[in-house]
């Protein structure tokens, strides 16, 4: 399973550098064309029937790559997969053509509710068989294979039994699913819970790594926030560099969801990441 | 505690206050395990009150900030949200507030959140392109008493008794707002959307009942029976032609019954 996930890593030139889609810029990407290598949009902003949301995605798709990044697949859940849900992801796939669907390691809510949150899991075995299975499920209804997303936490259970980075280690090669790794959740959770992030980011299969999300965050001291309203923060950069260096060429991202700034203001932003790649691929030249 | 029952404890307690789960919450010298829960917990209400002021600009203006956060959090403790976008969350607002509140105040704001969902979703209704009245040309007459339409997906009724829209619309532009809460003689109104505008207006008696008529997909002689019990016995084909007319240029016509 290993030496096939290699192959598909080596078959698949990193994306370069995007941005998340957001409203705010919709006009802004249409009129300048950005320096942008592609958008990453979330899923669940363009599952409605048609205005404006479709509209602007058609229009900028036609200009740029796109992924999917979901919220709601809630494939931690112990509720059944909500395959209506579903269904509309694979035609919203099949009108944009993304170049990858991602989601979330965690759950969102069970027995009918949905919290709009990314919650944690327990790592155990139990947790680890259950997503197995409902992963496998999902990747066979939507015929390709997902990217799922390590989350910034602010709890872990007395129950684990694995620390976070050998779950997904293990999840990857149960589910043969790929990783979205994001460098601010690694860093955000590895202050919340006292863990070394190089340690969590050395545990992550390299082949399975296919997309880097950068982002800003609250520090309160004591714990992290994971808010996405602030620029990519230094330790996060410095992470980040490590990462290039250990995983590669990946395609990276920042995401800003709140307090949102000019498109200009994240391109420049965007230029440090491709900056510090630079510089990596130097070094190693 | 399994997967399911950790998930079931750890919902209660965003939802609810509930503290079973916080016994598999490991604690930390730095930061306590309600500090920890804490922050699930703010981010629940916070992310829904964002998530409904943006549907609900206006009822969040007229309540105030923190009012409608109350509101807000009291529904959903009530109401805890399903769907998986979040954008649904608020789509019983309006009978929570007929429900929960008394008064000509609270039939009012239920009246405004009830036209501010219809807004938000005519917005983004499916997009269906609109006829024109070219689509008649090819009408025989002998079909015209059968003659069905079908209306845009973003076409919806409402009829309200306070003065919310007023209320609305002095939100919207930022203009003088009424000096209180009034219960007035109905008016119905019309909202969609043309291309990527939102409309609406309103309509006078005869015309709300014809386009109901119409929306229940009534046919063309049905129309012209309505109208006749409203005021147009001696003209009720002409006074339908006139409307159709109308709903051809607003864009509310999409299609015609199928057996033409």
């Amino acid at each position: 399973m290993e030496e096939g996930g290699d192959k598909v890593k080596e078959s698949m030139a990193s994306l370069g550098f995007g941005l998340g889609l957001r409203t705010d810029h919709y006009e802004s990407v249409l009129n300048d064309h950005p320096d942008v290598d592609w958008f990453e949009v979330i899923t669940e902003n363009y599952l409605v029937p048609g205005g404006k949301p479709l509209y602007y995605l058609d229009r900028i798709r036609a200009h740029y790559p796109m992924v999917m990044h979901g919220v709601s697949l809630s494939v931690g859940s112990t509720t059944p997969l909500n395959f209506d849900y579903l269904r509309q992801v694979r035609q919203l796939a099949a009108r944009i053509e993304p170049e990858w669907i991602s989601d979330h390691l965690c759950w969102t809510g069970t027995n009918g509710v949905n919290l709009h949150d990314l919650l944690p899991l327990p790592y155990t075995e139990e947790a680890l068989r259950h997503l197995a299975q409902r992963i496998q499920q999902v990747q066979d209804f939507l015929g390709r294979r997902m990217v799922f997303e390590n989350v910034s936490s602010y709890v872990s259970y007395s129950t684990s039994e694995m620390t976070e980075w050998q779950f997904i280690a293990a999840l990857t090669a149960e589910a043969d699913c790929d990783v979205l790794l994001d460098i601010n959740n690694v860093y955000v959770s590895s202050v919340n819970h006292g863990f070394d992030p190089v340690s969590f980011l050395q545990g992550v299969p390299v082949h399975r790594v296919r997309q880097f999300h950068l982002a800003g965050h609250q520090n309160h001291g004591a714990y992290i926030v994971d808010t996405h309203d602030e620029p990519v923060c230094d330790a996060v950069w410095k992470l980040y560099t490590f990462a290039r260096r250990h995983f590669g060429d990946v395609a990276t991202m920042i995401e800003r969801d709140d307090n949102i700034p000019p498109l200009a203001e994240l391109v420049t932003e965007l230029d440090t990441a491709r900056l510090l790649a630079n510089e990596v691929n130097a070094v190693a030249a | 505690m399994n997967l399911a029952q950790l998930q079931q404890a750890f919902q209660e307690r965003v939802l609810h206050g509930s503290t079973v789960i916080d016994t598999v919450i490991q604690n930390t010298a730095s930061v306590d395990v309600k500090t920890r829960l804490g922050i699930y917990e703010f981010a629940f209400g916070a992310r829904l009150i964002e998530a409904v002021a943006k549907t609900y600009p206006a009822l969040q203006a007229v309540m105030g900030e923190q009012k409608f956060a109350r509101l807000i959090r009291e529904y959903a403790y009530h109401k805890p949200p399903s769907h998986f976008s979040i954008r649904h969350f608020g789509d019983d607002l309006s009978s929570f507030i007929a429900e929960k509140m008394k008064g000509i105040r609270a039939t009012g704001l239920s009246e405004l959140a009830h036209w501010e969902w219809l807004l938000a979703t005519a917005f983004d209704a499916a997009d269906v392109a609109s006829l024109t009245r070219d689509a008649l040309a090819s009408i025989e007459p002998d079909q015209w008493p059968q003659l069905r339409f079908k209306l845009s997906p973003s076409f919806h009724r409402i009829t309200l008794h306070t003065n919310a829209v007023p209320w609305w619309k002095a939100v919207s532009d930022a203009s003088q707002r009424p000096t209180r809460w009034r219960m007035i003689r109905k008016v119905e109104w019309a909202i969609w959307r043309s291309e990527l505008k939102t409309y609406f207006r309103s309509l006078k008696t005869d015309e709300a009942q014809a386009v109901d008529c119409v929306a229940r997909g009534d046919s063309f002689a049905t129309l012209c029976e309505v109208l006749a019990e409203y005021g147009h016995a001696d003209n009720a084909p002409l006074r339908a032609a006139t409307l159709l007319s109308q709903w051809f240029n607003d864009g509310w016509i999409v299609g015609l019954n199928s057996f033409i």
